[in-house]
Formats: structure tokens, sequence, C-alpha cells
């Protein structure tokens, strides 16, 4: 029946088919899963075939025996191809397909038209159609061997447009249906790409089992893919290299720890990092990307699919970490989400497009383009651990039946990274939560403890003792303005929760620290849960307690070197727009990491920053606090929306006593009286005072209102300088 | 030009260099060197690839390559597909975010359209769907009534279509088809991604035929057509036009390949075949001088490099124009 179409349309009436599919087209709008129906005909009758519902993606429907097993997998070739005739009107036409991949029949969908061909029996194209039962569809199934010799002038193939069409229709559908229900569930898919074991390689290993690849374009390649001419036709036009930077071996070797870590947070536990880097004449970025948001000279391709790379899914980086990786002029790190398809254990491809050479001599040139291939080694896939064992796992792997396969259609579930980790240090989340309620609770009820000096004393020492010990030397939860930085940019470039929820500790931590500052300001997190602050805090205590002199700066240049943190964290933060990396270089004036994380061993000039901040701290309490703290600065800003004013302040503060505005811990209160929330560290110091009628001088002249004749020597001016002077030095 | 460019080449056909196959024996025949031919479906038309000396897991491993990026490019390029970029173009007036094929495509076709004074247009695609819905509802197969006519020639000038970063504008009213480059495009494609794999010996016949080093015993393709000498094809690329590949309405007045300029089937050559190293480039030319004068085709060719033409008039005479550069890689058979 082949033949006879090809007889009919061989000259000059294919138009007529075009417009017989035409005609067709008003009369199939709704077709969809109603029509499916027929597809049960496609089976032998004996098996009592029955269509189910259309479902999933592409839809299709199930083809079910009579005892249970899966026939096959009917589809419409309008939904799952959005198939169109020649004329650019829908085509449809019902098939299925076999779990083993044949196709099992196919019919045109079509009604009672009149046709308006020429010539041609609407039998003889239904027969066309129905022929391609028994067809092979698995990948390959175009390819013979043909004979190499004596081949004879092929007859001049008459198939007509639209034959071409149909097949195609049926056989584009039939793959992607088969892919999805079948094919999909093959060994090779079941691979994973490695994501949690975390190891250092170096940059001669990598390029060695080919995790990096190169291409080189010599100046005399580019001028002959842009039809133009060199002089210099030796020298390198680019010099490029690609690398899937996900796996830690490979990301965290090239990029080192603290960039790789905060990409990592940046994408989604499914989604990939890839680095492009490179070094020549040419510029794989180009400048169009900064107008249009897109990079137009590089594209990934990986099967039939096209990522394009976005300016918002870039990260500048200044230079390789690794040891022995060369110098380059452009490096990109580049997040491509798992929703667009990109499989990560597949190969893909780089196109790389020369821009066109004004200069050349013919107008018209192809465009020019080279490509690198990239295929993740082996060594950095995982078998799916879904997976009970690997044994089942063999035993799975043998021919599945049919009926097995499609039990096995559920995708397997995979758990969040987070999850796990979440999980894994339950306990220090425990135990932090408990902390944050303990605050929570001496906030509200703050009046209830700084009127008992004795008991506030002692929780604030435990608390710091606390926040030190747990939250900083054990727990390693020491907020910095690293955390600001990367959440800045994360709401930049596409705001994804999972990344922030990668650190339980740090998650919860800023989770209670957004919620203090909108209640009391910045110093809660400042004067409580700072690991660094209540180090710098004990530690002068303590040498306060040996009798060491304290340093008063006078308020006029107190207030203005307040400036500084400001200026360093805008700094910072500019920076940062420009390249993350030197943002983290100098977000390193804290000397958290030293202090902290690192517990001072780390590189000697470090060691001396850190000891030389606490040592100025011995004298001026909270010296780095008050004018570097860039996170502190931070937290400021955002904190002037604070809701509650819960320092209490009496009328006289400050007009005839300076107790409180002299002994607080990070000089915030003004000569004049008033507590500046942008500086106050709430470690309520004053609070305490105020209840305190043993300091208080207000109290104690109510006292002494109250009790005139009781104590009549008391209120000396000489004895109001004593006490003055011995709560300074003692406190 | 328009949907059904496609069929042109169906009067065309490979020879395998029937007798100096014979005389050339083969160093690497046997099951692991054969010559393996893909047959598949490209962009609105039949598709081969013919594998000449290679493996069959070789071929097979091509071959799903093949398939992978045909896909891929129609998502792009094809007008068959509900969603294909060029498609959303039409439908939309504008597409943001195109990509790079597409936008190479596109450009590819405007600097042909300019080079050829507009010989070569992507904007016909009113006058295609003018012709064929006048087709699809007139019974007696007369042609379409002037005013028709020259109502869609309106939204044809490829001057309208505006490339700017990534996006793609087109004029009120405007269509383009890519069927005039878009089969060499991916030919093209097709045949670097198989080159940079690593074979040498291929010819990729997408409707344009092009060739990747000749076969591997040392023989040149052949390609035939239709009444004509055979061409002898060493490297680079062939596209033939020919009115007669798609014959509009019952009386045969009118064909695909329409002059941009009258708005009219194109009748001043039989056949016309261009050569040239892109399969692109030659597609776009051999649909662009089939509307052209000698003087026309004469002038196209001095000005730009590695170009031969060969066209044939309605009385089967055929005259041949090539660049003074680069004008290597084809030659006709009764040349020999």
């Amino acid at each position: 029946m082949r033949r006879l179409l090809k007889c009919f349309s061989r000259r000059c009436r294919v138009i007529g088919l075009l417009v017989a599919l035409a005609a067709m087209a008003p009369a199939i709008p709704n077709a969809g899963a109603a029509e499916l129906g027929v597809a049960a005909d496609f089976f032998p009758h004996e098996d009592m075939p029955r269509v189910e519902g259309v479902d999933g993606s592409p839809p299709a429907a199930v083809v079910r025996a009579r005892d249970g097993r899966i026939l096959g997998y009917a589809f419409s070739t309008r939904d799952v191809a959005g198939s169109i005739g020649y004329s650019g009107r829908p085509l449809d036409i019902t098939a299925a397909v076999t779990p083993d991949g044949v196709i099992a029949g196919a019919r045109i969908v079509a009604h009672e038209e009149p046709i308006l061909v020429i010539g041609i029996p609407r039998e003889a194209l239904a027969a066309y159609v129905a022929d391609f039962k028994g067809f092979d569809i698995k990948a390959g199934g175009g390819l013979r061997q043909v004979a190499a010799a004596g081949r004879g002038p092929q007859a001049v193939a008459g198939a007509s447009v639209t034959s071409a069409v149909i097949r195609d229709a049926i056989l584009r559908s039939g793959r992607a249906v088969f892919r999805s229900r079948v094919a999909a569930l093959g060994p090779d898919n079941v691979s994973r790409l490695d994501r949690e074991s975390r190891r250092r390689s170096s940059w001669s290993a990598l390029v060695d089992e080919g995790a990096v690849k190169q291409l080189v374009v010599t100046r005399g390649d580019a001028a002959r893919l842009r039809n133009s001419r060199d002089t210099e036709p030796d020298k390198t036009f680019i010099e490029l290299w690609l690398a899937l930077a996900t796996p830690s071996a490979i990301g965290e070797t090239l990029l080192g720890q603290r960039i790789y870590e905060s990409e990592l947070a940046k994408i989604g536990a499914e989604d990939d990092l890839i680095l492009i880097a490179a070094s020549g004449l040419y510029s794989f970025r180009g400048t169009e990307w900064r107008k249009s948001g897109v990079f137009d000279r590089i594209e990934l391709q990986q099967g039939d699919k096209t990522f394009r790379l976005r300016a918002g899914d870039y990260e500048r980086i200044d230079a390789l970490h690794a040891a022995g990786a060369p110098e380059f002029r452009e490096i990109g790190l580049f997040r491509i989400a798992r929703t667009s398809g990109f499989n990560p254990t597949q190969p893909f491809r780089l196109d790389l497009s020369l821009s066109r050479d004004i200069t050349s001599p013919s107008r018209i040139s192809p465009p020019a383009l080279v490509s690198l291939d990239y295929r993740i080694p082996d060594t950095y896939l995982t078998q799916a651990s879904a997976v009970p064992s690997p044994g089942a796992e063999r035993e799975a792997d043998g021919q599945p039946s049919p009926a097995n396969t499609a039990q096995m259609q559920v995708p397997l579930m995979q758990v969040p990274l987070w999850h796990d980790i979440w999980w894994q240090r339950r306990y220090e989340i425990v135990l932090l939560a408990l902390m944050l309620a303990g605050l929570g609770a001496l906030l509200i009820f703050q009046n209830w403890v700084t009127a008992r000096g004795r008991l506030y004393r002692c929780t604030r020492i435990g608390y710091l003792l606390l926040t030190l010990g747990f939250l900083g030397f054990f727990a390693n939860a020491q907020l910095s303005v690293v955390n600001v930085v990367t959440f800045v940019h994360a709401l930049l470039s596409g705001f994804r929760w999972d990344l922030f929820l990668l650190d339980p500790l740090v998650f919860v931590l800023w989770s209670f620290v957004a919620v203090s500052i909108l209640f009391w300001g910045r110093g809660v997190f400042c004067g409580w849960l700072c690991p660094f602050g209540a180090l710098q805090e004990l530690l002068n205590e303590a040498a306060r307690r040996l009798g060491v002199a304290q340093l008063q700066v006078p308020f006029g240049l107190h207030e203005r070197l307040w400036m500084l943190k400001y200026v360093i964290f805008l700094g910072i933060l500019a920076v940062s727009l420009h390249s993350i990396m030197a943002a983290f270089a100098m977000a390193e004036i804290e000397p958290f990491k030293t202090a902290i994380t690192l517990k001072f061993v780390r590189d000697w000039p470090f060691v001396i920053y850190a000891m030389l901040l606490l040592a100025v701290g011995l004298f001026i309490e909270r010296f780095f606090c008050r004018y570097l703290c860039p996170l502190g600065a931070a937290l400021a800003i955002p904190a002037r929306m604070r809701m509650f004013e819960w320092l209490k302040r009496y009328r006289e503060c400050g007009a005839e006593c300076h107790i409180c505005a002299r002994t607080c811990t990070v000089q915030a209160i003004h000569p004049l009286g008033q507590i500046n929330p942008n500086e106050c560290i709430y470690c309520l110091q004053c609070q305490a005072k105020y209840f305190d009628s043993k300091v208080c001088l207000h109290i104690k002249k109510r006292i002494e209102r109250r009790q005139p004749r009781a104590a009549p020597s008391v209120n000396t001016p000489a004895h109001a300088a004593i006490s003055v002077k011995g709560v300074t030095d003692g406190r | 030009m328009g949907a059904s460019h496609i069929t042109r080449r169906r009067a065309l056909t490979i020879l395998a260099g029937t007798t100096a196959g014979l005389a050339g024996g083969f160093a690497e025949s046997g099951a692991k060197a054969a010559d393996h031919e893909w047959s598949g479906y490209a962009m609105g038309t039949d598709a081969r690839i013919i594998f000449s000396g290679t493996g069959i897991e070789a071929a097979r491993a091509a071959a799903e390559l093949t398939t992978a990026e045909i896909e891929r490019l129609e998502k792009a390029l094809s007008l068959f597909r509900a969603e294909s970029e060029i498609t959303r173009l039409n439908r939309d007036g504008i597409l943001p975010a195109a990509t790079g094929d597409m936008l190479r495509a596109v450009q590819l076709g405007l600097d042909i359209a300019s080079a050829t004074n507009g010989l070569f247009d992507p904007t016909v695609q009113a006058l295609w769907e003018c012709y064929v819905d006048w087709f699809s509802v007139s019974r007696n197969g007369d042609i379409p009534p002037q005013p028709l006519v020259a109502k869609a020639l309106n939204a044809v000038d490829w001057r309208r279509i505006r490339l700017s970063g990534n996006s793609i504008a087109l004029g009120d009213n405007q269509r383009i088809t890519l069927n005039g480059l878009g089969q060499g495009y991916v030919t093209d494609r097709i045949a670097n991604l198989l080159r940079g794999r690593g074979f040498n010996h291929v010819l990729v016949d997408l409707g344009e035929q092009r060739a990747l080093g000749i076969r591997h015993d040392g023989i040149p393709w052949l390609v035939a057509r239709h009444g004509l000498p055979a061409i002898e094809l060493r490297h680079g690329a062939l596209a033939t036009s020919e009115g007669a590949g798609c014959i509009l309405g019952a009386k045969g007045a009118v064909h695909h390949l329409f002059d941009p300029r009258t708005g009219h089937s194109s009748h001043r050559w039989q056949t016309l075949t261009v050569h040239h190293r892109s399969a692109a480039v030659a597609d776009a030319l051999s649909t662009a001088l089939y509307s052209a004068s000698p003087d026309e085709i004469a002038n196209v060719v001095t000005k730009l490099d590695g170009l031969i033409v060969w066209a044939s008039d309605r009385s089967g005479r055929e005259s041949r124009w090539q660049s003074t550069i680069g004008a290597t890689g084809a030659k006709s058979m009764d040349a020999a």
C-alpha cells in the first residue's frame, strides 16, 4: 500500500494530500482521551485489552490485558508531539507502543469529511498509517547495512511529504512515550551523580581522568571558520576548559572550599554547577549578556535539549584554587537547575559560537561554531540508593517483565539532602532551640530578671559561656557577614530554601535573629548569640577583675568611629556584586573564622590579627563590635524597623548621673542619657542598674525623699562621687 | 520555498559510485567496516546519512547522536512543531530569548537576503499560506486571484525582521519560514558534530547533500539529478531546487518556489543546483537563484566566494557559473 501511495503522490499530487489532512482538521479539535479507545483494536482480542485513563507526561494511557498485564501504551500524536500537518493545522493519529518498543498499531483520527485529494483514496492513507504496525522504534531502528558496491541509482524516492509527516508524528510520539514509560527505567538511568562524598583532588588528576576537558582553537582555525584570514594562524584564539563542578572532588578542588560551599548553597539539591575557564584572544562571555541577560556565545547541548546560560545563574570567579591550575583570562561558574532537564550523568557538549568577523571578505559565512564534548567520569557516579541491596539490584537487572517494569513507574523518591543533615544534628538543634527559648523568655520577662541583680549577672555570664563554648567552639555556629552577602545574592539570583537549610544551626539562629531584630533590634544577636562577642566580653570581664584599667573613648570620637563598620559592610556588599570571591576575602576582617571556627589554628597573620583585637578588647570593651564589625552594621540597618522600646530610663538619666553611660558595654548610651539602639547590644546591664537601689542615683534620691530624716548624710555630693567611682571600677 | 521545499530533492538520488566502487575494492570491508545507512526524518523531510566504512556500533552511536540533535534543532527551526521557536515566532510576532541556533539561522537568512537583494526572503511564508489556503477550498485548481496574492505579498519583506540581542521580532502580519535554509542548517550541524566525533567518510542528506570527506574506498559521492548529469561531490554541500518537486493545485501551474518580488512561482529555470561548503548557504542560494535571471546569478557568484551554480532552463539546456575563489569540491559528470 505504501507503494500505491508513492505512485499517487509521485509527481504533483502532494498538495492534494496535504489539503486532505487540512480538511480533516476541523473535525478533530477535541481528539484526546476519548479517541484512545480505538487503541484496544491494536491488540489481540483474546487478551481483552482495555484502555485506561490518560496520565503522565507525555500523556499516554495504559492498555491492559484481562489478566492485568500491560500490553502497551496508547497515545495521541497531537497530545504527545503536537504534530502539525503540512498546511500548519493539527494532525492527530492514535497509536500504541508495546513495552518492547514496537508500534502495536496506528490509526488516523479522522471523520467523514470529503477528501479533496485528486486521486488518492482515503483507504490508501489509512493503509499507510496502519502499516506502521510492527515498526521497531528503539534507537538505531532506522539503521541498516547497505551494499557498498554495485548499487545502482536508487529509484527516485516518491514518498510524499505527508507520508513523512505522518511517519514522524507516529515515531516521535512513540519514542517519547516509550522513553518515559519503559526505557527511562533501564540501568543507564539508575546511576546518579555522587553529590555526597567529600574529597579533594588536584588539577592534573582532574585533567587525567577527564573531569576537566579542554578545547583549543587556533587563530588559523578561527579564521577558516569565520571565512577570514589571520597573520599568525598558530597562536591561540581561545583555550577553553569545561568541568561539571557539582561533585566536591571537582568543584571544591577547583573553586576552594569557601566559594564551592557558597555556590552549593545557592542551588537546589538536584541542581548542578558548570565551570568554564578560558584564556586567549577571544572571550566566551562577550559583552552582549550584560544587556540581554543571556550569554550569546556559549550554549550547553544535551541530547535534544538546549540550555542557554543566563546572567542570573552566573558567577564570576577570579582564579582557580586548585594547585597546578593554569592562569585564566576569564572563569565563569554557571548554575543549571534540574528542572531545566539537564542530567549531569549523561554526556553533554558546550557550543562556542565565534562571533562574525566584520572584516571578512565575503559577506556570507555560515555560523562559526566549535564544540567541546563532556562526560562526567564514572567514578563520580553512584547507583541509586533506593535499591535495597546490591544483590536485589542485580536480580532486578535481569530482563524485567513488562508488569514489573510498569510497577516501577513510580519515580524513586529522593529525600533532600538537608533532611539527613538535620537528623544527624538533631541533638545540637534541640539544645540550640532550648537556648533560644531561654533567651526569648529572658527578653520577654527582662524586667523581672534585671530587677534581681544577682540572678541577672549569673545568667549573663552563664549564657555567654554557653554561647562561646557550645555555639562557638563546639557547633561552629558563628554567624558571619558572609551569610548576609550570600543571602543578598540568593535574593538576586532566585531564592531557594534548600540552600539555607544545609546548616541547621545557622538556619535556626538566623531565623531567631530575624525575629529578634524585628522585636528588639540587632542587639539580641550581638549581645547574646555571637561567640566572638562573648569571647571579648568574658575576657574583658576577667581583665577587669584582675584590675586592668579601662580606656574611656571620648564620646565625640567614639560616635565618629561607629561609621567605620558601616563603611566596611557596604564595601563588602559592593565588592560582592563584582566578585564574590573578593568580598569573601574582605570578610576576613571578621576574626570569627580564626578565633572561633579554627580555634586559632591558622596562618600567623590571621592569628596575630585576632589576638590583637582581643588584646585591645581588654582595655576597650568589645572594641571590634563597636567600630569594625560588618555583621553588626549589616544587622543594624534592618534593625531600624524594630517594634518595641522596652529599655527603661528615668527622665533624669543623663542629666545629673552618667553611671549607665559610662559602664555601658559598648558605650551606646549618649552622655545626655538616651540609648542609641543602633549600637546597643541589649546586654541589659543598664536595666539591672535601673532597678538597683545601691547604684542608681535616681532611686537613691527617691528613697531619700521618702525618708528625708532617716540618713541625712547619704546624699552629699562627696558620697555620690564615691559611689560612681566604685561602680566604674568594680561594677 | 515555502513549507514543502522538501520534495524537490526527491528528484535526487545518491549514487554509490557504481563502477568505480567495484574497481576500487574495500580495504575495510566486511562486518567491521561496511557502509551503513541511517534513515529517519528531519525538518519535514526524509533524512539519510550514509556512514562509509564504519562498524555497526559506531554507526548506531552516531545515529543516536544525530537523532537527538535533529530533535533538538527541530524544537527551534521546524514549522511542523507546535511549540518550536519558529512556530511561536510566527504566532506571537516576537520571540524573546531565542536559542543560538534560531538566532544564527535567522541571521544567516538575513545575510543571504541582503546579498541577493531579496531574492531569498524568509518572509515568503505568507505567500505559501495564501496559496495553500486557496487550493484547499478551490476545487477547479485555478490560481488564486491577484488581490489575494497582492495582500499576502504585503507581508513579504525581510527588512522588517528585527534581530536585537537574543530576540527576534517580525513586522505586522509577517510569518517566516526557515525551510529555505533550515534543512541546510541542520545538515551542517550534524556534519560538524559527526566530524567532531572522528567520522571522515559520511554523506548527510536532508534534502541537501553534504559530504564529510569522500567514501572510505577513495571514491567521491555521486548525486544524481532528474534528467540531468549526475554531480560528483568530494566535499561541501549540494542543494538543488526544482519547481516540479512540489506542485500546488490540480492544474500544476503553481509550485512552491515563489519569487518574492512578484508573489508568483518562478518559471525561468527547470532545475537549479548550488554547491557551497555550507549546506545552509547552498540551500538558501538554490532557493534564491531559482527566481534569478542569468545576470543576477552571475552577479551573486562574483560577489561571493566558493560558489558553483548549475541551472537548466525549460528546454533542458544547462548553464554553469562559478566563483573565482574556492569553487572546488563538486563537478558535473558530463564534463568527465
